[in-house]
């Protein structure tokens, strides 16, 4: 095929979608004509995928311009989108067959995902901002699948406020962006930026966009103190909790990524991410031991996932950052759909019931973590931030001190899985660092990379505690501060409900008791 | 019909503890979802009559225990009722009226519900704050989650843990806007019968207000009591006594008191004066209330008995004109579960050979056991509800490699999930997920419960009270269960005995598809433990001894039907080929017939591509109806099966063996009307209540679930009040009912003596019987069929 054709083809996918949503968003057609729409796009997605992805390899040139414009990052989202979007396709055929109100739910769904990969590619800031409003506007209309639902109401009513201020957020920052560089195209500014020394320092208008740009994120990958609506929109259906987690939370990390350059010149972009998303992965990961049901623990994860994410961001580690998002979002796509077999993991914690953690086995996994990440920047003359090495060394070396215990066998079996993962996270970072252009990243002991070490530290230290000590005094006071999830929500809640009101006033009973009730015993 | 009203309650003096006590007696339990069995959720209610019940449960909590007025209308429409129905139906509710009347009757507004402290504080609340009764709800369902998940053998201190929680929380106040709500606690009593008097006080409640009272609150968050109802029950079982409601209850009712004194201390009295006058008068007018409702309903039970007149009528038709035929000289002898799904398959099986003869018995073949699987701690209680298991089984050679996987399963699961590894799991192996998420996305795939993948043994040991069972003791329990299934003399060569248990994946409720009689497992360890006490030479021997003769060439054949897929399996591998090809013949005529209640583009297939349709529809991760379980079951046949033998029953029945000239004492009769007739009665009144109130008895909507705890129970979407009872896609296909709510039919084939003697040992029974629960046929050798009342016995149209 002609290079012609290959600079047309990044429009397919969305094109497709879009077709699939006016399609399959009509009432009146059968479930049968439905399934074999839906069938349709599915494959027509899969071949459009491999169109754009042969055609971005063959003749890289021919998808650079325009409005729409392929790179290596933006194919391998792509790719990602491309892949959630068959596999929740093929789930929800079955799961939302008798629904019915089912063709809204097929609309909203395929119109969302169409405006992400539109988001994507965008090549013109102003397109990118209309997608990224459109997504916001599509999924709102998925939150309310069931619109009878008060709770979920609400959670769509707190959604629907944060996303207009977000999307203010990242308008403002595009209009500053367009003064200084007088232009809305995203190669060209981005460009600028990687062709530009490292010593240079911004202007106060570009500071600010980055600022902007990282507020945008942090309020998008739903991060503390913003993080209410996440966690009660499990009140739609599993799917679309499964698209929620699995993709449109992670636009936020994707924008840094994709202004990485930027916002890896201004320091008060990334003090602010890691501030805030350092404490919310702390807040949130903690808060998650204390959940008792399992969409609300998956909620918590994300949020804590979506925090180190952001962290990855600050640090100038977009390689890992990318990595996180492809695999979190694979990960907890599949958690979420299959929250139906809790039920086999409760067995299996029955049957199979793990050693408690004891305190001298968090002392020495603590202590191998901290020697390990010592000798690895002693060692390897290791330049970039260590606190990201402390968290491995502490995930793994817990994972092998806890499989001490059971014999030598499993031990043997322990150490293989770990030299296993340890290669796994090489191998996908480095697949990473083939796909992001070189960024600057912060040095070894820079304060951002000494405060995210406390925070990580702090993190080991309290879950242990409250593992190790439940009964404690001090950790039963923590224990129900994070059981109340810091009443940060609570204390949301009541101002968006002063700020912006919402009726939030059900059928108390079915057959309108309460109005007779209040004519009853009217006084 | 026995009458009901309000009076019902006796009114004798009280004090606000008993008055409590006798409200938290009034729930029944609701299991988890590991052992998901049926169970009817107004079972602490059968002393009074069903009528009563469900207008009291629809006065205190809105509650609906009848289809709706479209519903039966439309029944009578399409000829679901017929006009003569109507007329007798009315006649047994002693109403003299035409259908027009009736008709009309259905349309009138039901009266209004008595409303807790909480609710009427909403009523004057501003629309634009959140209201008391959800978050109080919430709040509370929230805690007892946490609770019983940190203190899953310690549940007693529920009180005093919500008080030492609740007086250090500042969240309801925060969401609430109301400044000084946690001040308010720690006014509160730390024992809740102190509680209980302060607020009949403080309410002015006497006693049987107060039991009024205390039951509407239980009934405002009834997931939670049935819940605990439960665990009460599991003490019971072992004759040990439980507060656990009485906890519940008193913070529920703490609630209440606060939010009544948050009121009474506001400037603004107005609203305190409304609450007050609102509560006085629905206080006192609550029988009067509950009366209202028994009139309005009256006519809803016209009709729903109206629809069951119809039911009757049909089947004593097919029951009295069917063809009496026997097994000649039988080559295969099955038993089967009771289960209605086993009818269609008995009936296909039988249809291959006049040399094969079916069984029916209740699924856990009358082993009072729980499974151990070696090596581990874990007891799974085998047997129904109603029983403690009194026997231990373990295999003797213990499956090490599997449960080394497990460990190492459950190591990886522990380490994936915590708070700090969490994040290098994802990066490391988060890719996995992708080919996890096409595997069962596309690819179909088994998966094999975790217990069961360690039970694949033969040799099995039986642990009574520490001991190793005696061979003396182990022919008792043979024998005892072959007489149970009137299986003592001419024994096949082959004799099939067949559990059954439901393939699906990814469904929270999975157990409630498996076998009721096992506890909501497969009864695939009872048959394979009884098929080897019966092959075994010594127990055959000793057998003899006592009248038993099993002839050497006889071979018991343990087996699993699945009801997923109408498969059967057998457990062994020297099975006749006969007898194999008979199973396939009878498992595609069931799948046949099955189909039709399925999707469309099942009906038309052949026998190949339908069994594999059925079969990929149990593998699918995404199926939420994988089969219809037991709905739509309406008649419980006590009889031989010679009497039933080739007439079809469309899969509503349950069927118990029974032939009264062998039971000399009538105690096997004694065992069937108190044991399996209550367990059908159970998963009837399950299906019923399920589809007249999915929002009360119901889970809601399986798209929402969320597992609590585990295994706990679920909630729908965020929280809320635990959810009991089915999930709406068992009952309902997206556009029609799938279960007709009709009360248990139950026949039996006994002279009325033995039946009438039962009756009068058993108050359980008793109070089935009188209180209109269900509905008793006599089926005489004469072929006429007549109905228990408690003046005589009425012959039936």
């Amino acid at each position: 095929m002609n290079p012609f054709f290959y600079s047309f083809s990044p429009i397919l996918i969305p094109l497709v979608l879009i077709i699939g949503a006016w399609f399959s968003g009509k009432p009146c057609i059968t479930k049968s004509i439905r399934r074999i729409a839906l069938r349709v796009v599915s494959l027509s997605i899969v071949i459009s995928a491999i169109l754009i992805t042969t055609g971005f390899f063959m003749i890289p040139e021919s998808t650079q311009a325009g409005l729409l414009s392929l790179n290596k990052v933006n194919v391998t989202v792509l790719l990602l989108v491309s892949f959630m979007a068959v596999v929740l396709l093929r789930f929800s055929e079955r799961y939302l067959d008798t629904e019915k109100h089912a063709h809204q739910y097929w609309r909203w769904l395929l119109l969302s995902l169409s405006s992400v990969t539109i988001v994507i590619m965008s090549n013109n800031l102003l397109l990118l901002w209309l997608g990224w409003v459109s997504i916001s506007l599509c999924f709102h209309r998925l939150l309310l699948f069931y619109p009878d639902r008060p709770r979920a109401v609400l959670a769509a009513h707190k959604k629907f406020i944060l996303a207009r201020l977000a999307e203010l957020c990242l308008l403002t920052a595009i209009l500053m962006l367009y003064w200084q560089h007088e232009t809305f195209q995203l190669n060209t500014i981005l460009n600028h930026y990687l062709a530009m020394a490292e010593t240079t320092e911004l202007s106060l208008t570009e500071k600010l966009a980055a600022f902007l740009i990282a507020q945008t994120a942090l309020i998008k990958c739903a991060q503390l103190p913003l993080h209410g609506w996440l966690i009660q929109v499990v009140e739609a259906p599993t799917p679309i909790s499964a698209l929620l987690h699995a993709g449109i939370i992670n636009l936020g990390g994707f924008l840094l990524i994709t202004f990485a350059p930027l916002i890896s010149y201004a320091s008060i972009a990334q003090w602010t991410l890691i501030i805030v998303a350092g404490l919310s992965t702390l807040i949130s990961a903690l808060v998650m031991m204390t959940r008792i049901s399992v969409k609300v623990r998956l909620a918590w994860s994300t949020c804590a996932q979506m925090g180190l994410m952001l962290i990855e961001c600050a640090l100038g580690l977009y390689e890992l950052a990318l990595l996180h998002l492809l695999t979190h979002s694979l990960y907890k796509a599949y958690a979420f759909l299959s929250a139906g077999e809790t039920v086999q993991e409760y067995s299996l914690r029955q049957l199979a019931p793990q050693k408690r953690v004891t305190l001298p086995v968090a002392i020495v996994s603590l202590s191998v973590a901290v020697s390990a990440t010592a000798g690895i920047v002693v060692f390897t003359n290791y330049q970039g931030p260590a606190s990201i090495w402390l968290l491995v060394s502490m995930a793994l070396s817990l994972y092998l001190i806890t499989a001490l215990g059971r014999g030598s066998s499993a031990w043997a079996s322990a150490t293989m899985s770990v030299s296993m993962m340890l290669a796994f996270y090489l191998l996908g970072k480095s697949l990473m660092a083939g796909v992001m252009p070189e960024l600057p990243v912060i040095s070894t002991f820079h304060p951002i990379d000494i405060w995210l070490s406390v925070v990580l530290i702090s993190l080991f230290a309290l879950s242990m505690l409250i593992r190790l000590f439940p009964h404690a005094r001090q950790t039963q006071t923590l224990y129900r501060w994070l059981f109340s999830g810091l009443y940060l929500d609570e204390i949301m809640t009541r101002l968006t409900l002063q700020l912006w009101p919402v009726i939030l006033r059900p059928k108390l009973y079915r057959n309108n008791v309460e109005n007779q009730a209040v004519k009853e015993f009217s006084v | 019909m026995n009458e009901a009203n309000s009076k019902q309650t006796s009114q004798v003096s009280y004090d606000p503890s008993s008055a409590v006590k006798q409200a938290c007696s009034l729930i029944a339990p609701s299991w988890p979802l590991d052992r998901f069995i049926a169970v009817n959720a107004l079972w602490e209610c059968r002393h009074q009559p069903y009528e009563f019940v469900s207008a009291r449960l629809a006065a205190l909590a809105d509650v609906k225990t009848t289809l709706s007025a479209e519903e039966l209308l439309d029944f009578y429409e399409t000829g679901k009722i017929s006009e003569s129905s109507l007329i007798m139906a009315a006649k047994a509710y002693k109403i003299t009226a035409d259908v027009e009347k009736l008709t009309s009757a259905l349309k009138q507004s039901s009266p209004g519900v008595w409303l807790s402290i909480a609710e009427l504080a909403d009523l004057s609340r501003d629309h634009h704050k959140m209201r008391w009764q959800d978050e109080v709800v919430h709040q509370l369902s929230q805690f007892c989650g946490e609770f019983v998940s940190q203190n899953p053998d310690n549940l007693e201190h529920l009180y005093s843990a919500w008080l030492d929680f609740t007086t250090h929380d500042y969240g309801m106040s925060f969401l609430m806007g109301e400044k000084h709500l946690r001040e308010a606690f720690i006014d509160l009593p730390e024992n809740f019968d102190t509680l209980f008097a302060m607020v009949a006080e403080e309410l002015e409640l006497a006693p049987y207000e107060l039991e009024i009272y205390a039951h509407k609150l239980l009934l405002s968050m009834n997931g939670w009591a049935s819940y605990f109802s439960w665990q009460r029950w599991e003490k019971r079982l072992y004759g040990r006594d439980s507060q656990y409601l009485e906890s519940l209850l008193a913070i529920r009712m703490a609630w209440d008191l606060i939010v009544w004194r948050q009121l009474k201390g506001k400037q603004a009295t107005t609203d305190f004066c409304t609450l007050r006058a609102r509560w006085v008068q629905q206080k006192y007018q609550v029988n009067e209330l509950i009366d209202e409702h028994i009139e309005h309903q009256r006519y809803f039970w016209v009709w729903m008995h109206a629809a069951e007149l119809e039911y009757q009528k049909t089947l004593h038709q097919t029951l009295l004109n069917g063809p009496v035929s026997k097994a000649q000289s039988p080559v295969l002898q099955a038993v089967f579960c009771i289960d209605v799904r086993s009818e269609r398959f008995r009936r296909a099986l039988e249809n291959q050979s006049p040399a094969i003869q079916t069984i029916g018995f209740a699924g856990f073949y009358g082993l009072p056991i729980d499974y151990q699987p070696s090596a581990t701690s874990i007891k799974r209680p085998q047997l129904p509800g109603l029983v403690a298991p009194a026997i231990t089984v373990t295999e003797q050679a213990a499956g090490q490699n599997r449960l080394k996987k497990l460990n190492t399963l459950s190591h990886w699961k522990d380490w994936a999930n915590a708070s700090v590894s969490a994040f290098t799991m994802v990066e490391t192996v988060g890719w996995f997920y992708a080919y996890k998420l096409i595997k069962d996305n596309f690819l179909s795939n088994k998966k094999e419960k975790l217990v069961d993948a360690l039970s694949h043994h033969h040799d099995w040991q039986l642990v009574c009270n520490g001991q190793p069972m005696s061979l003396d003791d182990k022919v008792a329990l043979v024998s005892g269960v072959l007489d149970g299934m009137g299986l003592t003399k001419e024994f096949a060569p082959t004799v099939l005995l067949l559990g059954h248990g439901s393939e699906t994946r990814n469904n929270l409720h999975a157990s409630g598809l498996d076998c009721g009689a096992c506890g909501g497992q497969t009864g695939e360890v009872n048959v394979r433990v009884l098929a080897g006490l019966l092959n075994d030479s010594d127990v055959r021997e000793k057998l003899s001894q006592v009248g038993i003769d099993i002839p050497s060439r006889t071979r018991f054949i343990a087996g699993l039907h699945n009801t997923t897929t109408d498969q059967v399996h057998c457990f062994e591998s020297r099975v006749d080929e006969r007898v194999t090809s008979w199973l396939h013949k009878a498992s595609a005529e069931t799948r046949h017939e099955r189909a039709l209640t399925l999707d469309k583009h099942l009906h038309s297939l052949d026998d190949n591509k339908l069994e594999k349709a059925l079969s990929q529809r149990a593998k699918d991760w995404s199926e939420v109806r994988p089969e219809w379980g037991l709905a739509n079951n309406a008649a419980f046949i006590v009889a031989p099966r010679d009497r039933t033998r080739g007439v079809s029953l469309d899969g509503r029945a349950f069927l118990h063996d029974y032939d009264w000239h062998q039971d000399a004492d009538f105690a096997l009769l004694e065992q069937i009307m108190t044991a399996p007739m209550i367990v059908t009665h159970w998963i009837n009144m399950q299906y019923n209540l399920s589809v007249v109130d999915n929002r009360f008895f119901g889970s809601g909507n399986k798209l929402l679930h969320n597992a609590v705890g585990q295994h706990i129970g679920v909630f729908e979407g965020n929280g809320g009040d635990l959810r009991i009872g089915l999930p709406i896609q068992s009952v309902h296909d997206g556009s029609d009912w799938r279960h007709q709510p009709l009360r248990l039919n139950v026949y039996i084939a006994a002279p009325r003596e033995a039946i009438e003697k039962v009756i009068e040992t058993h108050q359980t029974v008793r109070d089935l019987l009188v209180n209109n629960w269900l509905f008793l046929f006599r089926w005489s050798d004469e072929n006429v069929i007549e109905r228990y009342t408690p003046d005589g016995w009425v012959l039936a149209r």
